[in-house]
């Protein structure tokens, strides 16, 4: 069975235990913040899983087939996985000064929302040049 | 630019480069942020560790001796705070960084990117709560569960609960990303052959602490978001004269701080797995139990919240008893599963064995006491005081810290190419086993004695001095302990003797490339026919049960 | 070997007096159990709790000495010799289903019991003999007798020491001004949040007299560690006395920290 079918399951899995559980808390409880709690997570999780196995069926990966050897895929693209990147720590720096910024005032709130937003432009810049 | 072409099977091997400065800041490359993780998590240990050191030191006897109160407040506050949220969960995500990839044959996680990122967001989380030592008002001084109303403006003025907040959101994001990650890496970049049945037990234990993560998380944020709304927005969530309520924070705390728990133990009970399977020469006895262990364990930890909450006396005591209890089966389980592993095995002892053996003797009090904890009306008398610290230390610092160390030394020279010293380690594993049994065991008298959590000293009551000066000796032999571990990683780093490929004769797929990897990790890969396909590697004839009954995924 | 009365009971004269000695603290949790930690229960339903310890103290013991047991079995036993590859079988079903079982068996076991003691050690009189509303605030106590006019009040430096009478039930009725506190007297092995916004309520009957230390064992704060209060639970005759001097606020006026 294809890993990726696999993860769909246990999303859904998860989703359904959720559900229940929350179902069960209630008529054993009548709490409402546990059971808000339990079956938004079974929601959240629900949709996770149905998104997987929407884009499972295509998926037939080597990885899945027992008999299938490493040198099977000597040559072709596996994916791409770039080695370095001056973004993600200009996000990072960014979400940091923003979230500080909520405390101490938009003088430091606004240069780390630019910072962001200037990371994030890049990244999907870089995206592009990578896909290609 | 950077698409990867898997390696044919006869390509030379070359040495990874030496990384600079500017290097490390802007790389993406799942090792170098494995390694800056596991070394910025451990610089976070030695901070927390000589908070713990400092507490032990005031509390030796009773007596205002070396801290004030408010200063003491702040020090548990970061003490419980770092280890959690910087140094527990985080080194496993860090060591899950650099091992996932090798452990399943692939060149890389999904997004290096989106790695990168949570990286330098669980450090700028973790320098935003402890810069809170800077402000004249303190840092966070609420305990780290910071609980509502005590955590909120009228009770806990000034900046340190803020940036407290922030900082826990910072690190809950990267969590998120890092469970995003690892959970598309090991569906979609398995190496052919790698089946999901095939996979370590480590990386499993990955895949359910993801699955943890994206479950327990949420939660997190959202209390941290309402929180932050009642200090600086005028929200009255928890404020119980406007309507709020109390108890509603610690329902959604708590529903993401026990499974985080098992954010910090599942990783290292793969840890476990490994190393005990290793020098065992045995494969894992009951693989599949295990797995589904590990799955009984993320969902019922969704289930037991509230027996934090056993003394709020507004909680469905019984169900959430009931629920606890449940856990101690699968992680007998797992206990049963090492124990298979080793029997009949052929073991040998060097120091990762050593500390993942002091791992299961520490961890079954942990366990034990947990069951007790588990049970409402022991829980009136233990709930919060030093019985309750010291079950969930066996647990933590017992358990999740001594298999952090085993897999130091065990992985060290994969990571490295050098061995660390056998010496150093084994005085190391000593000092700090018997040093921890001598802090913590007296701990839990002292608190069957009545000994709240969370005091800056206490009444000279038949006993308690003794026990808290013993205590405090052992802590001392401990720190001992851990110091010689850090000084051997110094030494060995630059000087240890080199490692081979493969020094220990290990199982899984990192051991079938070179010591450092290189830099896509695989110059060839082995067949995979099993969860051990290093081992069938070195040994295709004696493997009659690793081949023959290796299940099809 | 015939066993000594005389010498159990010496021994068990040694290990009370060393309880608290450093050696027999790092001897391990055996030795403690002989040395018997846990207060001796002052209540009613203090004592349930006791009971129940035992148990779980036992069965604890039973499967921890199981399992190290077998652990230092393969250590032992298991030690690599030769170079010979050791057998490679990964299953045992029976064996996987019965380390499965069993633990089912002993939690549903131990759930039955707990169950069985929260009853009742949770159970509330419909008529208490005694009520007293005890208020929680940063950082001390507030003991209030409906009815009678008197209040004990208390601060850091001088915690309020409450009248309770033995023999009869005491309704606690509990909450907090302020902050999450907790009330928990160990030696009744017993503790109750008190949140604000929420009210408890929980008996207690004390079956002996004596002066019992209280404790807030919630973290509240600046001054959490000095947030004590004490109980003196008298013989009812006492108490009624106690009462019958009229409405009034007692302020405790001297340090107080020990029996």
């Amino acid at each position: 069975m294809s890993a990726v079918r696999t993860g769909g399951r246990m999303f859904l899995s998860s989703a359904a235990f959720g559900i229940a559980v929350a179902l069960g808390y209630w008529f054993v409880s009548h709490e409402a913040a546990g059971t808000a709690l339990l079956g938004l997570m079974g929601v959240s999780l629900g949709a996770a899983g149905v998104y997987v196995a929407r884009h499972a069926r295509g998926a037939a990966l080597p990885a899945d087939q027992p008999e299938s050897r490493p040198e099977q895929l000597a040559g072709q693209r596996v994916g791409a996985f770039p080695t370095s990147s001056s973004y993600p720590v200009m996000l990072a720096a960014g979400i940091a000064l923003f979230s500080v910024g909520l405390i101490y005032g938009w003088w430091l709130a606004l240069p780390g929302a630019l910072l962001g937003v200037a990371a994030i432009i890049g990244l999907m810049r870089e995206s592009r040049a990578i896909e290609r | 630019m950077t698409a990867v072409v898997a390696p044919a099977a006869a390509e030379p091997r070359r040495p990874a480069r030496r990384a600079g400065v500017l290097d490390w800041l802007v790389t993406t490359d799942h090792k170098h942020i494995g390694i800056l993780y596991m070394a910025t998590t451990l610089g976070f240990f030695l901070v927390a560790g000589a908070i713990a050191l400092v507490m032990r030191a005031q509390l030796a006897q009773p007596g205002l001796h070396i801290v004030e109160r408010q200063a003491y407040n702040q020090l548990f506050t970061l003490h419980g705070t770092a280890m959690i949220f910087l140094v527990i969960a985080p080194f496993a995500l860090g060591l899950a960084n650099y091992l996932l990839p090798l452990h399943i044959g692939a060149a890389d996680l999904a997004f290096p990117r989106m790695n990168a990122l949570t990286y330098w967001l669980l450090l700028a989380g973790g320098l935003t709560i402890f810069s809170g030592l800077l402000l004249s008002t303190g840092a966070a001084a609420a305990g780290w569960t910071m609980y509502a109303p005590l955590s909120d403006f009228e009770n806990t003025p000034g900046p340190g609960v803020d940036l407290w907040i922030m900082g826990v959101l910072m690190i809950s994001a990267s969590s998120i990303m890092t469970a995003i990650n690892f959970l598309t890496t090991v569906m979609l970049f398995r190496a052919p052959g790698m089946t999901m049945m095939r996979l370590p037990v480590f990386v499993w234990n990955i895949i359910v602490t993801s699955l943890i993560i994206l479950m327990a998380f949420p939660p997190l944020a959202v209390a941290m978001a309402e929180l932050f709304i009642d200090r600086r927005l005028g929200g009255h969530f928890f404020d119980a004269s406007h309507g709020g309520s109390a108890i509603l924070y610690q329902h959604v705390f708590w529903f993401f701080g026990h499974p985080e728990v098992y954010v910090m133990i599942l990783p290292y009970f793969g840890v476990v797995t490994q190393v005990v399977s290793t020098f065992s020469r045995r494969p894992v006895f009951g693989y599949l139990g295990m797995v589904l262990a590990s799955f009984a364990i993320a969902g019922l930890s969704m289930g037991v919240w509230a027996h934090h909450m056993f003394t709020t006396g507004a909680v469905n005591n019984p169900f959430f008893s009931i629920m606890s209890f449940l856990i101690a089966v699968p992680t007998g389980i797992k206990y049963f599963n090492w124990i298979g592993t080793m029997w009949q095995g052929a073991l040998v002892f060097p120091t990762a064995m050593l500390f993942a053996i002091g791992f299961m003797l520490n961890f079954l009090l942990g366990g034990v006491t947990g069951v007790m904890v588990a049970s409402p009306p022991l829980d009136y008398h233990v709930e919060d005081t030093y019985f309750l610290v010291t079950h969930f230390h066996y647990t933590l610092a017992g358990g999740s810290m001594f298999a952090l160390l085993a897999a130091l030394y065990f992985w060290f020279p994969k990571i490295t190419g050098r061995l660390l010293s056998e010496r150093l380690g084994m005085l190391s594993f000593w000092l700090t086993f018997v040093g921890y049994n001598i802090t913590f065991i007296p701990l839990f008298l002292v608190g069957l004695l009545g000994m709240p959590r969370r005091v800056v000293t206490y009444l000279p009551l038949p006993g308690w001095p003794e026990l808290n000066l013993t205590s405090t000796a052992g802590a001392g032999v401990l720190a001992l302990g851990i110091a010689l571990t850090m000084w051997n990683l110094v030494v060995s780093w630059s000087r240890g003797a080199p490692a081979g490929d493969d020094p220990w004769g290990g199982g899984t797929l990192e051991w079938a490339t070179s010591s450092p990897p290189p830099e896509r990790n695989f110059h060839a890969l082995p067949p995979i026919r099993s969860d051990r396909p290093a081992f069938d590697m070195r040994m295709p004839q004696g493997t009659p049960g690793g081949q023959a009954r290796a299940r099809a995924g | 070997m015939r066993m000594d009365p005389g010498w159990v009971r010496r021994a068990g004269v040694v290990c009370r007096r060393y309880a608290s000695a450093p050696l027999l603290a790092v001897a391990g949790l055996g030795l403690s159990g002989c040395a018997s930690p846990l207060p001796g229960a002052a209540t009613v339903q203090g004592q349930r709790i006791a009971h129940l310890w035992a148990v779980f103290f036992l069965s604890a013991a039973g499967v921890a000495g199981a399992v190290y047991g077998l652990i230092l079995w393969c250590i032992v036993r298991y030690r690599r010799r030769s170079d010979g590859l050791p057998p490679q079988y990964r299953d045992n079903i029976p064996v996987e289903i019965m380390y499965t079982a069993v633990p089912v068996g002993i939690v549903a076991f131990l759930f039955a019991l707990t169950y069985g003691t929260e009853i009742h050690v949770d159970r509330v009189a419909p008529r208490p003999d005694v009520t007293i509303n005890v208020t929680a605030f940063k950082w001390s106590w507030l003991f209030d007798y409906p009815g009678t006019g008197i209040t004990v009040a208390g601060t850091p430096d001088y915690p309020p020491i409450a009248m309770v009478p033995v023999g009869r039930t005491v309704r606690i009725v509990l909450t907090s001004t302020d902050v999450v506190h907790a009330f928990y007297i160990p030696s009744f092995l017993y503790k109750r949040d008190a949140t604000p916004g929420l009210v408890q309520r929980f008996d207690l009957e004390i079956r002996r007299p004596g002066e019992y230390l209280g404790e807030c064992v919630e973290f509240c704060g600046f001054d959490h560690t000095r947030m004590r209060f004490w109980l003196r639970a008298v013989p009812p005759a006492q108490f009624d006395r106690w009462i019958e001097q009229g409405p009034r606020v007692v302020h405790q006026r001297v340090r107080y920290t020990a029996p």
